[in-house]
């Protein structure tokens, strides 16, 4: 029996500027099960990042309600949603986003300096080499990022994404920055996240990655084209 | 290593990517402040407190303004006999003293020098509480008409001329002809007013009666800048109000002893009272004013130009923040154009 890690009901995004508003997300439904790997594809301005910064507490939908492993985050404060943030959803953007004055080791373990009850120096140490083993790069802890290839730092991204035992991980146009070798040992690295039972929810423009997924959606002028039956996908 | 701690040395890393930034953000404090703090001091000292003596704002130099046919001031100046009417028979003031300012060669020296010389009726070092080195300084003894031929040394000249010698008391010095016992040598602390002019510190004092004017005791004509008026005001006076008691008791003896010289005839004197302080400061309390404002208006620069460098810092780091927001940071806004 799968577990329900995210559910969308009815949400609804409108940007209202001075004359225009603009309904980026119409009634979406989604429910992603745990070890799911959704894939979120449709041309440009569709909605998708709109979308992924919901599902990732960076913005609230005008409409509709969604759940994170059964709790209600519709309306949340600002630091509630930052705590759900920390403990639930690890991010990876096209841009990787990692703080050049840090180390690698530094930079996964963000997350966890942000936790409500901060690990020990020694289970952050352990925690830190752990995930860097997962994505294969505990040879570089102490390198700076922009000492590293772009593979190598959204690997890195991809690892600090991990650090704090996320629900989901959102993943942005992973690839979008990447040459093909490199964007596909990225793609690799999160099928074998997958593998292990990571629930992972992906925006990408590459049909051949959105194969990758078990669910793929496919958005079109902010509503989902075709939904499959999602309870049944697992 | 704490949270606090590793706060710290994330905060110190990037400010040591911004040498730059950083040192602009100090030096500018650092000078702006250090020149508003070099300003608040000159003004402590110039405007809350310029002055050594005791009750000063009590102490009072009295201008003797002779207006012409017009009402316009001619001189400001006493005459000889004037002052010594004034000082005879005011009421206004607890205490006053006569003060004239002169010159003169020590001719009992080998080295003949020119010292600044101070002709005092004995109020004067009482006035402003002056404390001896050794000695006594002017008392009854010395008072007006009584031509004891007695000096009082200041501590200075004592060390200058005298070497310091243990029995100044015993010595004599000679002045015009007149020889003059010393009673007193002031003590180091010894603040002169100088009412007369800035950096001209008086190396020996005399009683009133040998002052160099002397010659003009009868001259109602006559005036001399050097004869000075300094009192302390009755408590229950304002300076206004004693103003007006002194003009009428200075003017009418005045035009009644000048009736008899046609140029005169229409002239008339204002008693003036200014403040120890301003006759002292003088202008420069006004300066001090303009330059505290100079130097606000210099710190609101500096702060104006600070709060941009840190906006546009800030804008540089929106990104970061952004990052840190994401991965669940709070106390920062969450940006949502990482994902865009
Ligand atoms: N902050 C915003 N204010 C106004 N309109 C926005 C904003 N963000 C996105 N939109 C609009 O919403 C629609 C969806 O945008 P987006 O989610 O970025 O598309 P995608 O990531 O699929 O290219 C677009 O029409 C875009 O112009
Ligand atoms: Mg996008």
């Amino acid at each position: 029996m799968s577990d329900i890690k995210i559910q969308m009901k009815n949400i609804s995004k409108v940007f209202e500027t001075d004359e225009l508003e603009t309904h980026a997300l119409k009634n979406i439904n989604i429910t992603i099960n745990s070890g799911d790997y959704v894939s979120i594809s449709g041309p440009s301005g569709c909605g998708k990042s709109t979308l992924l910064s919901i599902l990732g507490l960076l913005d609230m939908p005008s409409g509709g309600e969604y759940f994170i492993e059964g709790t209600n985050v519709t309306d949340l404060s600002l630091d509630e949603a930052a705590e759900i943030r920390n403990s639930k959803i690890g991010f990876i953007f096209q841009s990787f986003n990692l703080i050049d004055e840090l180390s690698v080791f530094d930079n996964v373990a963000l997350p966890l300096r942000y936790k409500t009850k901060v690990p020990s120096e020694k289970e952050i140490s352990d925690r830190v080499h752990e995930c860097l083993e997962l994505v294969d790069m505990s040879h570089r802890t102490s390198h700076k990022p922009n000492q590293l290839s772009g593979g190598q730092q959204q690997r890195i991204a991809i690892a600090r994404a991990l650090v704090a035992n996320p629900a989901i991980l959102l993943v942005d146009e992973p690839t979008g920055n990447l040459d093909s070798k490199s964007g596909d040992q990225v793609m690799d690295v999160l099928e074998k996240l997958n593998e292990c039972g990571t629930t992972i929810c992906m925006v990408t423009h590459d049909p051949r990655y959105a194969d990758m997924a078990n669910i793929q959606l496919k958005l079109l002028d902010g509503s989902i084209l075709t939904t499959p039956e999602l309870q049944e996908a697992v | 290593m704490s949270q606090l701690l590793y706060q710290q040395k994330q905060a110190w890393m990037s400010l040591k990517k911004k040498v730059g930034f950083v040192s602009t953000v100090v030096i500018t404090m650092g000078t702006t402040l250090g020149a508003l703090l070099c300003i608040l001091t000159l003004g402590y000292l110039l405007i809350v407190e310029p002055l050594p003596y005791p009750e000063q704002e009590k102490l009072y130099k009295v201008n003797h303004a002779i207006g012409d046919k017009s009402g316009e001031t001619n001189a400001t100046a006493f005459t000889y006999p004037g002052l010594i009417h004034l000082y005879k028979n005011q009421q206004v003031f607890d205490k006053t003293a006569l003060i004239q300012y002169g010159e003169d060669v020590l001719t009992s020296l080998p080295s003949q020098p020119t010292l600044s010389t101070g002709y005092v009726t004995p109020e004067w070092f009482a006035l402003l509480g002056a404390k001896m080195q050794m000695g006594r300084s002017f008392e009854e003894t010395e008072a007006l008409d009584t031509f004891n031929p007695v000096a009082v040394i200041s501590y200075k000249t004592w060390q200058d001329e005298f070497a310091s010698a243990t029995d100044m008391l015993d010595k004599k010095v000679s002045f015009s002809g007149v020889s003059f016992r010393v009673i007193g040598v002031l003590g180091e602390n010894f603040v002169e007013p100088q009412i007369k002019q800035t950096g001209r510190d008086v190396g020996m004092w005399f009683p009133w009666d040998y002052n160099l004017d002397v010659r003009m005791k009868e001259r109602w004509g006559n005036i001399s800048g050097a004869l000075t008026f300094v009192g302390k005001l009755k408590e229950s006076l304002t300076a206004a109000q004693a103003e007006q008691i002194l003009t009428p008791l200075v003017s009418d003896t005045w035009v009644e002893n000048v009736a008899s010289i046609p140029f005169f005839s229409g002239w008339s004197v204002n008693v003036e009272l200014e403040s120890l302080q301003t006759a002292i400061v003088g202008d420069s309390q006004n300066t001090v004013y303009k330059l505290l404002a100079g130097v606000f208006g210099l710190v609101l620069i500096a702060f104006a130009n600070i709060a941009n460098l840190f906006m546009s810092r800030t804008a540089e780091q929106q990104r970061q923040l952004a990052i840190y927001a994401a991965l669940g940071a709070k106390k920062i806004p969450p940006v949502s154009w990482l994902t865009g």
